[in-house]
């Protein structure tokens, strides 16, 4: 899989999680199998306003070729998804969510792994096959 | 760019390592499921920061002008949640505040959204003159 199927992939479901966060939040958290009070809403939506500049940010930048681009980027993703998968195996292995906690631990693991994959990974054979310069 | 990456840092890692003490500073109802998506967005919020540090110094005007709708978009929403939560008397001690950062932060990417779309079309425009 190329990086721009990758970063397309992450804006796509960056923006499935942004548009139902935004608009029917007490729907989303019922799957999920958690009531919200106000605060936890307010949370969610905020949550949901940076999924989608995530989503937009992944979305425009897919085809980019600049090696700053694909390592800010690329560093960047993987820090959210890696933190939020930790915080989503604490709250699925303590039960406070029904099964659906897990797709969320599933979809961390994935993202984390396949931006690590692609800012560390691809960067280095990319590195590794560029010509060497003698010097003069 | 390098400003907003130090605010998302900031409210990223103070999010994740101090979420209880800053409920309370704010004055926030604390709840279980509260407290998880505090402890998301902080680290959407680091993400953020992080990405946005580590392209400062990019020079491809896409990939600029993505990061600053990609920014735009995220800091407007939060700003219209942010006074939608005030107007509505879900006021606490982070209600203006909040405000009033999002605000400076949405008007500031604004800008620069405008402006690079604008290098942006002037661009296209050169390239199809020839």
């Amino acid at each position: 899989m190329s990086r721009s199927t990758f970063a397309s992939i992450a804006a796509l479901v960056s923006f499935v999680y942004a548009i139902p966060g935004l608009v029917a939040t007490d729907a989303v958290a019922s799957l999920y199998g958690v009531t919200l009070d106000r605060t936890a809403t307010l949370l969610s939506q905020l949550l949901a306003s940076s999924y989608l500049g995530y989503a937009i940010i992944n979305w425009t930048t897919r085809f980019s070729t600049d090696p700053t681009v694909w390592r800010s980027l690329g560093i960047g993703n993987l820090v959210a998804w890696a933190i939020s998968g930790i915080i989503s195996t604490l709250i699925a292995t303590s039960g406070l969510t029904n099964a659906m906690g897990w797709v969320g631990v599933g979809l961390s693991i994935v993202f984390t792994v396949g931006w690590g994959y692609f800012t560390f990974a691809v960067r280095e054979a990319r590195e590794a096959a560029a010509p060497v310069t003698a010097p003069r | 760019m390098t400003l907003s990456a130090l605010v998302s840092l900031f409210f990223g890692i103070v999010g994740l390592l101090a979420t209880e003490p800053l409920a309370t500073f704010g004055g926030f109802v604390k709840s279980v499921p509260s407290a998880g998506l505090g402890e998301f967005l902080a680290a959407s919020y680091l993400g953020y920061g992080v990405m946005n540090w580590f392209a400062r110094d990019t020079r491809d005007p896409v990939a600029r002008r993505a990061i600053a709708f990609g920014n735009l978009a995220g800091w407007s929403l939060s700003l219209a949640l942010a006074l939608g939560e005030v107007l509505t008397g879900g006021a606490h001690t982070f209600g203006w505040p909040t405000v009033v950062l999002c605000a400076v932060f949405s008007a500031g990417w604004g800008y620069f959204a405008m402006q690079r779309a604008r290098a942006h079309a002037h661009l296209r425009v050169r390239d199809a003159a020839g």
